[in-house]
């Protein structure tokens, strides 16, 4: 019983007890709140990259020995095991202006950069039964910018079209990201000229490129969430596209979606499916390049978990050098107390009782620490972005930049078990190098203790 | 009680404790000694000394400073361990005990009262008297027996007249005060020894008399044998037998 008694009037008597929980506190809450957002950038960047892709893409190559068909390429991938619904893409970038407006005033490489599109033809029945083209429909923040129907996006009323002349020019319908709305002011309805360029003769001596223009409809806007595609890619139907690009190729890309069970946990399974779908084309005589999604983009993920590992780390000696506070202060405690130990001896307490009384002291001070700073970690990563809001407007300044980070909020994933690992392992921690002087305390020679000055 | 001179029969006591009006033996000492080693010399601070003592008796050890008196009374408080020699308390022969069953035995039978009080100074009077008991006690027996226990060191603190000091704290009390806290304290177990190192030296005089003859008075109360350590004449007057010690031996002035 007088070991946590005595051991709670330690701590509460000393202002330093107060400083170390709230370094411990503080250090957790920083390691819990860093870990959170990292693995919510990790989260969001998955579910964004999945979300921008499919489960597998084929890039078939041209061949002029096995020359290959759109339809014999898709009827080969659907009929792997595992596969569900493909659909091809043709994608081809562009420069674009918005109809009406003078090209030499937009010739800052400012506007240049933000002119540069990618633009994707697609079969809008096929696109929606393989990626998440319809969520990202549903998902435009202004319902001003939405299409008018999710399941047919391309439809767009004539009537609506704003400059009366082209209404019955027979344009072309085009879905832009939700940010190249906005920056460029663009409505439904307006036209906007995209720009590519086609090729002749590749052996030609004379130069081949040459300009390739028209004019489009803007139907309506997508929102997928992720910046860099929401201000850069572009949907116009597959027809379209071949007469705005003339293109040859039958597709650039084809988007797999396998069954749902493999695709969204089972990499090994996914993997499988696309070494099948290798197998199948290359017994064709197809030449193609076959990439899951985490293929695309491993090495970018593996850098930003690489980065989170390593903020973790740093952040963990953090940790670790605040409970060293906890050390010197128990440290200076049983400097201090050294007659109070040699009483404690007197009246019986044994030599693991005196230890367990400045044990139970760093246990208290780490144990409190821990659990403030998960609290006030747990707290943060849920009140990440009013927190930022509320500096923000404070200070003036801008702490979260989503043109840089790629998101409108910060993306914080809150993982409680790991939060209480994080408070748990901080307080065995602190125990464990705390012994030293708690162990010191109770192998003191009672006789000296008692005559200490 | 008695020294246990060289010249003494082996295995017979050079005098026990008188039987006459006393308990039980609850001290018995036999040929204990001690020696410190200083780098390559080595010093004889108690040298075979034998004691017994009975319940309820007072014994008063006076000597120079250095004579052993200290080392002595922490040998017999089990605060050290003699080279030589056997020492029971309460019948519990104590060479072989471990450092944990030693602190138990101390414990239930033995208090201790210092010079300068070695008070807690987070505790309050009351926190202070029953820590003793708190330490004998874990945390479930403490949920059963605290409140017999705490009202046990309250009714010590209001015999010893401190009935109006029990929350505060050793920095808000006099030195008398303290050392009464002390003396609860010590006696708060029951134990069947009280040791004593310079009670009233830190004292003033008045002050010394009235703690002097609490502590002689609340010892024989509660029927615990009383061993004071002191320079003091009139205090070592008050108790049943003095012992000088003298280079590291006893002798009986009486």
């Amino acid at each position: 019983m007088f070991r946590l008694f005595l051991a709670v009037r330690y701590m509460v008597s000393r202002p330093v007890s107060y400083l170390a929980v709230a370094a411990i506190g503080v250090a957790v809450m920083a390691l819990i709140t860093v870990w959170s957002i990292m693995n919510g950038f990790l989260g969001e960047t998955r579910a964004m990259i999945r979300g921008t892709t499919a489960d597998i893409v084929v890039t078939p190559r041209e061949s002029q020995r096995s020359p290959w068909s759109r339809e014999r390429l898709e009827t080969l991938i659907v009929g792997v095991d595992g596969v569900e619904a493909v659909c091809s893409r043709f994608v081809r970038p562009a420069v674009f202006k918005v109809h009406g407006t003078v090209w030499n005033r937009m010739n800052s490489s400012l506007m240049a950069t933000s002119n540069q599109l990618i633009v994707l033809g697609i079969e809008p029945e096929d696109e929606l039964e393989v990626t998440k083209l319809r969520a990202y429909l549903d998902d435009v923040d202004d319902p001003a910018l939405a299409v008018a129907d999710a399941e047919a996006p391309f439809a767009f009323e004539r009537s609506r079209i704003l400059d009366r002349r082209l209404r019955n020019a027979g344009l072309g319908r085009v879905i832009l990201g939700e940010d190249i709305m906005v920056n460029h002011d663009l409505r439904p309805g307006m036209a906007l000229e995209l720009v590519t360029a086609t090729d002749g003769d590749p052996f030609a001596t004379e130069p081949q490129i040459a300009a390739s223009s028209q004019t489009f409809i803007v139907a309506g806007a997508f929102n997928t969430g992720h910046y860099d595609t929401d201000v850069r890619q572009v949907f116009i139907e597959r027809a379209a596209f071949k007469a705005w690009s003339g293109v040859t190729q039958e597709a650039s890309e084809v988007y797999v979606r396998v069954s749902a069970d493999i695709g969204q946990t089972d990499a090994a399974g996914l993997d499988q499916v696309r070494d099948q779908i290798s197998i199948t084309l290359a017994e064709d005589g197809i030449p193609a390049v076959t990439q899951t999604w985490l293929d695309r983009h491993r090495i970018f993920l593996n850098a930003v978990e690489n980065e989170r590992n390593i903020l973790a780390i740093v952040l963990g000696f953090f940790v670790l050098l605040t409970c060293t506070i906890t050390f010197s202060m128990l440290t200076m405690m049983v400097q201090e107390k050294v007659r109070d130990i040699g009483i404690l001896a007197a009246m019986g307490a044994s030599p693991w009782g005196i230890t367990a009384v400045f044990g139970a002291c760093s246990g208290m001070v780490a144990g409190f620490g821990g659990l403030l700073g998960m609290a006030a970690g747990t707290t943060l990563v849920i009140y990440i972005n009013q927190v930022k809001d509320g500096i923000e407007s404070l200070f003036g300044i801008q702490i979260f930049r989503k043109d840089v980070y790629a998101f409108t909020d910060i993306p914080a994933e809150l993982d409680l078990m790991l939060n209480a690992k994080v408070a748990i392992v901080t307080v065995i921690f602190s125990i464990v190098i705390c012994s030293w002087p708690a162990l010191r305390a109770g192998r003191m020679d009672p006789v000296d203790a008692l005559r200490h000055e | 009680m008695s020294e246990a001179s060289t010249e003494r029969p082996e295995g017979v006591p050079v005098a026990a404790a008188p039987d006459a009006g006393y308990g039980d033996v609850v001290l018995a000492a036999r040929d204990i000694a001690k020696r410190y080693r200083m780098g390559s010399e080595s010093i004889d601070v108690v040298r075979g000394v034998s004691v017994e003592l009975r319940a309820g008796e007072a014994v008063a050890v006076m000597g120079r400073s250095g004579a052993g008196k200290s080392t002595l009374l922490h040998m017999l408080g089990l605060l050290d361990r003699p080279d030589t020699g056997a020492l029971s308390i309460g019948g519990v022969e104590t060479v072989g005990l471990s450092v944990g069953e030693r602190a138990a035995l101390r414990n239930r039978q033995v208090g201790f009262v210092f010079q300068f009080y070695h008070l807690f100074g987070e505790l309050n009077a009351l926190e202070n008297a029953v820590m003793p008991l708190m330490i004998s006690h874990g945390i479930a027996d403490w949920s059963r027996v605290g409140r017999d226990c705490r009202r046990r060191a309250e009714e010590l603190l209001v015999e010893l007249g401190l009935g109006d000091r029990l929350r505060h704290r050793p920095s808000q009390l006099s030195g008398g005060e303290r050392q009464r806290i002390a003396i609860a304290r010590a006696l708060v177990g029951h134990p069947s020894l009280l040791l004593c190192d310079e009670p009233t030296g830190n004292l003033d005089e008045q002050t010394g008399e009235i703690i002097e003859s609490q502590l002689f008075g609340m010892a024989r109360r509660h029927g615990a044998a009383l061993v004071v350590v002191t320079h003091d004449p009139l205090l070592a007057a008050r108790a049943d037998r003095t012992l000088h010690m003298h280079d590291g031996r006893l002798e009986d002035a009486e």
